[in-house]
């Protein structure tokens, strides 16, 4: 059996084809066996690339220095963060919404546009799923590291103790560690009885037995029968339906953690849908910002195509339009109500210290993803990396704006504060990036990037299309 | 032919290799029509036609209500019976409060079900099976379709041998099963 090797991927992604607004979903060049050689070769080959080397050093290098932030956070308490009264949620919640919007994405490719049947979602899922699961693990180490006592974290799980204590069911927060939980769990669930037909195809395709037995193992037994296939889909369709509410739930709850809280700007009927909608736009974009360098580095553009570039736009310009009427109508609600407070804070928003903060988030969700109306930009892959990455920097904006001009400027102006992050807030945020960035390196350096079996059903009924 | 003889055949069994989807489902079709024993068609994607009707919905639904209500009644017992709190003078009863986690749990029991569930009717974990013996099978998780034939007498194998052939299978190999 012969693979084509990875370097030569690359070659070839280097003068490949450049988006155009009428390619077809999948190349018509592809066959179900070219796919399957193509995808399976990254992850059987045995030497990768330098770029793949350098990247994955870098990655780690954060990875340790996010170890030695939080030894350190251990030994000394949460004090070493720039929280304090009043800003006592800072960098630790701004940075959990922000990867578990991050997060979203994943599901909702993966888990509503199967319900919807599009078949373009083929080539994405597999990515998108990854994405949710390593954003979603590094979202769920910040509310465990501000617990202050992190070593008591199963505490907040109801189980018979001695000092018969009970969990307060009643806070939001709680609600919110179960939605979590269920969110983490059930993504990785998901993910892998996805990967079991490619593992499968992974196992017969790799030569040396110690992959064989490595795929082989996760494979589970998968073979390919129609029984097997027909109980498969049944019970991905099953999981498909209940993870697409699981995700609006678990963003809804996110919401409520502020909406919960008698704190100005937080206290409004508006957050579940408002977090809603800025974890649509996050997800799609950080997918983009994800795909379009793996096409270009894996050699995907015969599976990534113009067509997915095209739909990714109108996907990000959709929901940037949502998070925009999401602000429009907080300002709205606030100036057609009665609360002074709340108006103050609104202008302090708006013209204040921080009114930079502000009004980047507005720019970067808002005003650049309307460039997305036009097809040119949708198809130019250095004008959409751009505009994805100014997405994810303007959605930190937005929750920086939440968690902390709400908290340092409640009712009473003699409980005013600020709130200066310190190195270690900063080194936590680039340490969970760096774990994320490893997490994706890894991923794709051991599985199929794109779901195998999906595309051979896209290639197979193209091919009758075109008969 | 005595049941003994038939029981007696070796090889028992044959695997065709397609080179299509379209070809691989005719010849089961006609394998099912000459009312030959067992066919199993192995493929490297779902076969069309719906999913397997299974009692798997039911079931992860079930399981869903029970760990909704599971979730519902626990922090019931907490805030009534074990523990009550006093929380912004709501009642210890405050069941709206209670509905997040419910859900959350339901969903949780479901996915649970569901792969556990999905995964025994697949007949996962399964490490080895005898049809693991055919090499042609190796290329159903990659490109090829594969009818595998266990037959019963000798007869039976020569008229699937017949049915293969004339739907045009590329490669029939002999096997045990």
């Amino acid at each position: 059996m012969t693979l084509p090797r990875i370097g030569s991927a690359i070659r070839v992604s280097a003068r490949n084809r450049q988006p155009r607004a009428d390619d077809p979903i999948v190349s018509p060049a592809q066959t179900i066996s070219s796919m399957t050689s193509k995808i399976c070769a990254p992850p059987l080959q045995p030497n990768w690339p330098l770029w793949w080397k350098l990247s994955l050093a870098t990655a780690l290098l954060f990875v340790l220095i996010l170890a030695v932030a939080i030894g350190w956070l251990f030994y000394a308490g949460v004090g070493v963060w720039g929280i304090d009264w009043p800003v006592v949620w800072g960098f630790a919640i701004i940075n959990y919404v922000w990867w578990i919007a991050i997060a979203s994405g994943g599901t909702f490719i993966s888990a509503l546009f199967y319900l919807a049947e599009v078949e373009w979602r083929g080539a994405l899922n597999r990515i998108a799923e990854t994405i949710t699961i390593f954003a979603a693990a590094c979202a769920a180490i910040y509310p465990i590291l501000h617990l202050g006592r992190p070593w008591l974290f199963y505490w907040l799980f109801s189980y018979p103790n001695v000092m018969g204590l009970w969990p307060q069911f009643r806070s939001p927060l709680l609600w919110d560690f179960v939605a979590i939980l269920t969110y983490v769990i059930s993504s990785i669930l998901f993910w892998y009885f996805g990967l079991l037909p490619d593992l499968a195809t992974m196992r017969d395709k790799a030569d040396a037995p110690q992959k064989r037995r490595f795929y082989g193992a996760l494979a589970l037994g998968f073979r390919g029968s129609d029984n097997a296939w027909r109980y498969y889909i049944a019970g991905y369709g099953l999981l498909a339906a209940v993870m697409a509410p699981l995700v609006i739930s678990v963003h809804s709850i996110v919401g409520l953690d502020f909406a919960g809280a008698a704190t100005l700007g937080w206290h409004s009927t508006e957050f579940p849908p408002f977090f809603v909608f800025g974890a649509l736009l996050s997800g799609f974009a950080t997918v983009t910002l994800v795909a379009i360098p793996a096409r270009r580095l894996l050699g995907l553009d015969d599976f990534i195509t113009g067509r997915h570039f095209d739909i990714l736009g109108k996907l990000l310009l959709t929901s940037s339009l949502c998070v925009g009427y999401a602000y429009l109508m907080e300002a709205f609600t606030i100036f057609y109500g009665p609360d002074a407070a709340e108006k103050r804070l609104f202008t302090d928003k708006l013209a204040g210290e921080l009114a930079p903060v502000y009004w980047a988030t507005i720019l970067f969700n808002v005003l650049a993803p309307q460039l997305m109306w036009r097809r040119s930009v949708r198809l130019n892959e250095t004008l959409v990396v751009l505009i994805s990455f100014l997405v994810i920097v303007g959605m930190w904006c937005e929750r920086y704006v939440i968690v902390v001009m709400s908290l340092r400027r409640t009712h009473l102006p003699s409980a005013w504060g600020e709130y200066t992050p310190t190195i270690w807030d900063w080194l936590t945020l680039f340490g969970t990036c760096g774990l994320f960035i490893a997490g994706l390196l890894i991923a794709i350096r051991l599985l199929p990037t794109v779901s195998m079996f999906e595309m051979r059903d896209v290639i197979l009924r193209n091919a009758r299309r075109n008969r | 032919m005595s049941d003994e003889a038939d029981a007696s055949i070796a090889p028992n069994g044959l695997a065709a290799t397609f080179l299509s989807e379209d070809a691989a489902l005719a010849a089961l079709a006609d394998l099912s029509a000459a009312e030959i024993g067992d066919a199993r068609l192995f493929s490297p994607l779902p076969p069309p036609g719906p999913p397997k009707r299974t009692r798997l919905p039911a079931l992860a639904l079930v399981f869903g209500l029970l760990g909704a209500a599971g979730a519902f009644g626990l922090q019931s017992y907490a805030n009534v019976v074990a523990y009550p709190l006093d929380i912004g003078g709501r009642p210890p009863f405050s069941w709206p409060s209670f509905i997040p986690i419910a859900f959350e749990a339901g969903i949780l029991s479901v996915v649970l079900v569901t792969v556990v569930g999905a995964g025994a009717l697949c007949g996962f974990p399964r490490y080895y099976d005898s049809v693991d013996e055919i090499r042609a099978l190796r290329d159903t998780t990659i490109d090829r379709w594969v009818i595998v034939v266990r037959a019963s007498n000798l007869e039976s194998l020569a008229r699937s041998r017949d049915i293969l052939e004339r739907r045009g299978a590329r490669a029939i190999e002999e096997a045990e099963l």
